[in-house]
C-alpha cells in the first residue's frame, strides 16, 4: 500500500465501489451467500415433483391414442371394402366375368331358362291334345304333346347362347372401364402406407416430446446445486474488480547506469581540482553510484 | 476541486497535450483526500457520477434495497384460459364422429360390400311375380284364344285330332315357349345386367366409402391432440407458476443486485505509493547543483579549466561558444 524509498516494489489499491453504496453491496452479498448455503432455503431448489408433459397414454384421455391405433390398423390392414373393390377390378381384368361362369351369372341362367321350362311343362304342354280325346281320338295318342318334348331345351341353348354372347360384350367393356378405376385402387395402398407412417411418426413426435422433457427435468435436477451457487457467484461477479490490488517493480536504474552517471557525476565535482580531482571524483562517484 | 484522470505533457517543451479531468463539487472529505503534499501515499479519486446525481444514486440503492426485501409477490390470479363449453363440446363431437361414423357411412359401405360381393344380384323380391304374371298373360292367351281357335278351325275342316292338328298346336306351343323364353330373358338377364351396372358402378364409391375410417381415425386422434394441447399448456403453466414462486427469492435478490451493479465502477479511488527518490541519489543530486554553484561563482567550466592547456580534451564537453 505504501512505499518506503528502499521498497524493491510498489503496491497500489484501487476501490471501484463509493463510500455511501458498500453498506448495499455487502447486505447484497450476505444475502446471496445465505440462499446458497442456509438450510433454511433449500427449498427453494428442490425438483419440480408433478408431471410437465401430457402423457398420450392416459387412459382418462384415450382419443388421441386411439386414434393413432386407429389408423395404425388402417394402415396395416386397409380398408374392407377398398379390398373388395380392389379384388374385384383385379378379377374383371383377369377376364373373370368373362365367360359367365360367376355363381350369380349361373344362377341367373336358371331362372332365365327355369321358369320358361316350369311354365311350358306345367301350364302349356298339358293343354296340347287332350281335347283331342274328348271329341273321339280314341287312340289316346297325343301327338302334339309328344311334339312338344324337345322344346324347351332346344329354346334354352338359344337363349343361353345369346345371353353368354351379349355377357361377354357387356363384360369387355367393364374390363375397359375397370382400368381408370384401378388406378384409384392402387393409390389406396400407397395412402395406406403413408397413413402407417404419419402414425407412427405422430406417435413419435410425442414420444420425442417426452424424452425431451425427461431431459430437461434430468438438466435441470443437475443444475440445480450449481444454480443455487450461482446465487451467489452472481453476488460475486457484481463485485469482481471493486477493488484492485497491484503490486509491481519500484523503478530503479540499473548498477551500470548507476556506475557511469555516479562517475560522470564525481568527475564534475572533481574537475576544480585538476586531472586528479576529475579522476579521483570519477571513480568515487561510480563506487557511490552503484550504491545508491 | 479539479480532478485529473490523465494528463499528457510534452516533456521537451513543457506543453500540456492532454488532460482528462473535470471539477469535483462534493465534500472533500467524501472524495477520498485528494493528494495531501506530505503524505506518503498518493489518493486519486475518480468519481464518474456527478456530485449533483449522487442523493438519487443513494435514494436508489435505498429503494432498491427495501424492494427485495417485498417485490414480487406471487400472482395469484388465472394465468390460463379454462376451456369454455363450446371448445369443450367441439372436442366431443369431434371425438364421437371418431369413434362412430355417420350411419350413411356405416350403411353406405355396408350396401357397397354387399353389391361388389354380389349378395345383390337375384335379390328382386318382385322379379319372379313379374314374370309369372308376363308369362301367365301369353299363357292364357294361348288356353283361351289360340288353342280354342286351331281347335274350331281343325274341327270345321273335319281334321280335328289329325296329325296336322297336332303338329299346328305343336307349332303354336314352341312360339310361346320362345315368347316364354324372351320374357324370361328379359326379366332375368336384364336384372343381372343392371346388377353387374350397379356392381361395376360401386367400384367409384368404394374408395370414398374406403377412406372415411380412416379421416374418422384422424378425427379422433386430432380430437385427442386438442386435448392433450391444452393439457399440456395446464402442466406448462402450472410449472411456470412453481417455478416462479421458487425462483421469486432470487429475483428479490437480484433487485438489489442489479443496484449494487450500476454503482460499482461509478468512483474509482487509487491508492498508490508516493515516488520518493534513494537518500544518495538526493545527496548526489544536491552535491552537483552545489559543484555547479560554485564553478559558476569562480567562472569554472566543463573543457575549459583553470588547468587550460592541460586540461583533457581540447573541446568543452558542452560547447561554450568560446574555443
Amino acid at each position: 500500500m505504501s512505499s518506503g524509498g528502499g521498497s524493491s516494489t510498489s503496491t497500489s489499491t484501487m476501490n471501484n465501489v463509493p463510500a455511501y453504496a458498500q453498506p448495499y453491496v455487502q447486505a447484497y452479498l450476505q444475502r446471496a451467500s445465505a440462499i446458497t448455503f442456509n438450510a433454511q432455503f433449500d427449498s427453494y431448489f428442490t425438483q419440480y415433483a408433478s408431471s410437465t408433459y401430457a402423457d398420450i397414454n392416459d387412459p382418462l384421455y384415450p382419443d388421441e391414442i386411439d386414434g393413432i391405433n386407429a389408423l395404425v390398423s388402417r394402415g396395416r390392414n386397409g380398408n374392407a371394402t377398398i379390398i373388395k373393390g380392389d379384388n374385384h377390378v383385379k378379377a374383371m381384368l383377369d377376364g373373370d366375368y368373362l365367360l359367365g361362369t360367376k355363381p350369380e351369372f349361373q344362377s341367373m341362367l336358371d331362372n332365365v331358362t327355369g321358369k320358361p321350362n316350369q311354365s311350358f311343362a306345367d301350364d302349356v304342354r298339358p293343354e296340347l291334345g287332350g281335347s283331342c280325346y274328348l271329341v273321339g281320338d280314341l287312340s289316346a295318342e297325343n301327338k302334339a304333346y309328344d311334339l312338344t318334348a324337345n322344346i324347351p331345351a332346344r329354346y334354352n341353348d338359344r337363349t343361353l347362347a345369346k345371353i353368354y354372347s351379349d355377357n361377354y360384350r357387356a363384360e369387355r367393356k367393364y374390363q375397359d372401364d375397370s382400368l381408370p378405376a384401378g388406378l384409384e385402387f392402387v393409390k389406396q395402398v400407397g395412402d395406406n402406407a403413408d397413413m402407417l407412417r404419419k402414425a407412427g411418426l405422430h406417435y413419435r413426435v410425442w414420444l420425442q416430446g417426452y424424452d425431451e422433457d425427461n431431459y430437461k427435468k434430468w438438466f435441470e435436477g443437475e443444475a440445480l446445486e450449481v444454480a443455487r451457487v450461482e446465487v451467489l457467484g452472481n453476488a460475486i461477479r457484481a463485485l469482481v474488480g471493486t477493488q484492485t490490488t497491484k503490486t509491481e517493480p519500484y523503478y530503479r536504474p540499473n548498477k551500470m547506469v548507476g556506475v557511469v552517471g555516479g562517475a560522470m557525476a564525481g568527475a564534475a565535482m572533481g574537475a576544480p581540482l585538476g586531472p586528479y580531482g576529475i579522476a579521483a571524483g570519477a571513480i568515487i562517484g561510480g563506487i557511490v553510484g552503484g550504491l545508491s | 476541486m479539479r480532478i485529473h484522470n490523465r494528463v499528457v505533457i510534452d516533456i521537451a517543451t513543457g506543453v500540456i497535450l492532454e488532460d482528462d479531468f473535470y471539477d469535483y463539487q462534493g465534500q472533500v472529505a467524501e472524495c477520498g483526500g485528494g493528494k495531501g503534499g506530505g503524505s506518503q501515499n498518493s489518493v486519486t479519486q475518480t468519481n464518474l457520477i456527478p456530485g449533483y446525481a449522487q442523493p438519487s444514486v443513494v435514494a436508489y440503492l435505498a429503494k432498491m434495497s427495501e424492494l427485495s426485501q417485498t417485490g414480487y409477490e406471487t400472482y395469484t390470479g388465472e394465468t390460463y384460459a379454462e376451456q369454455n363449453n363450446n371448445e369443450k363440446d367441439g372436442i366431443i363431437a369431434l371425438a364421437n364422429i371418431g369413434r362412430n361414423p355417420h350411419a350413411i357411412i356405416t350403411q353406405g359401405e355396408t350396401y357397397l360390400r354387399d353389391t361388389i360381393d354380389a349378395l345383390k344380384f337375384g335379390s328382386n323380391p318382385k322379379i319372379n311375380e313379374a314374370y309369372l304374371k308376363m308369362a301367365s298373360t301369353i299363357i292364357t292367351f294361348f288356353e283361351e284364344d289360340t288353342l280354342p281357335r286351331l281347335h274350331q278351325e281343325f274341327n270345321m275342316s273335319g281334321n280335328y285330332g289329325s296329325d296336322s292338328h297336332h303338329w299346328a298346336q305343336a307349332k303354336a306351343a314352341e312360339e310361346l315357349m320362345a315368347k316364354l323364353q324372351d320374357i324370361g330373358m328379359d326379366i332375368y338377364f336384364k336384372d343381372y345386367i343392371e346388377e353387374r351396372r350397379s356392381q361395376f358402378g360401386s367400384l367409384r364409391a368404394a374408395t370414398e366409402y374406403g377412406i372415411q375410417d380412416a379421416l374418422n381415425a384422424e378425427i379422433l386422434r386430432t380430437a385427442g391432440m386438442y386435448g392433450r394441447e391444452y393439457r399440456q399448456g395446464k402442466l406448462e403453466d402450472d410449472y411456470r407458476k412453481w417455478r416462479d414462486e421458487k425462483e421469486a427469492i432470487v429475483r428479490r435478490l437480484e433487485i438489489l443486485g442489479n443496484a449494487v451493479r450500476s454503482v460499482v465502477g461509478s468512483q474509482v479511488t487509487e491508492t498508490s505509493p508516493f515516488y520518493r527518490p534513494s537518500t544518495i541519489s538526493q545527496v548526489a543530486g544536491l552535491a552537483l547543483a552545489g559543484v555547479g554553484l560554485y564553478g559558476m561563482m569562480k567562472g569554472l567550466k566543463f573543457g575549459n579549466t583553470a588547468m587550460g592547456e592541460a586540461g583533457y580534451g581540447s573541446k568543452s564537453l558542452i560547447p561554450t561558444g568560446g574555443a
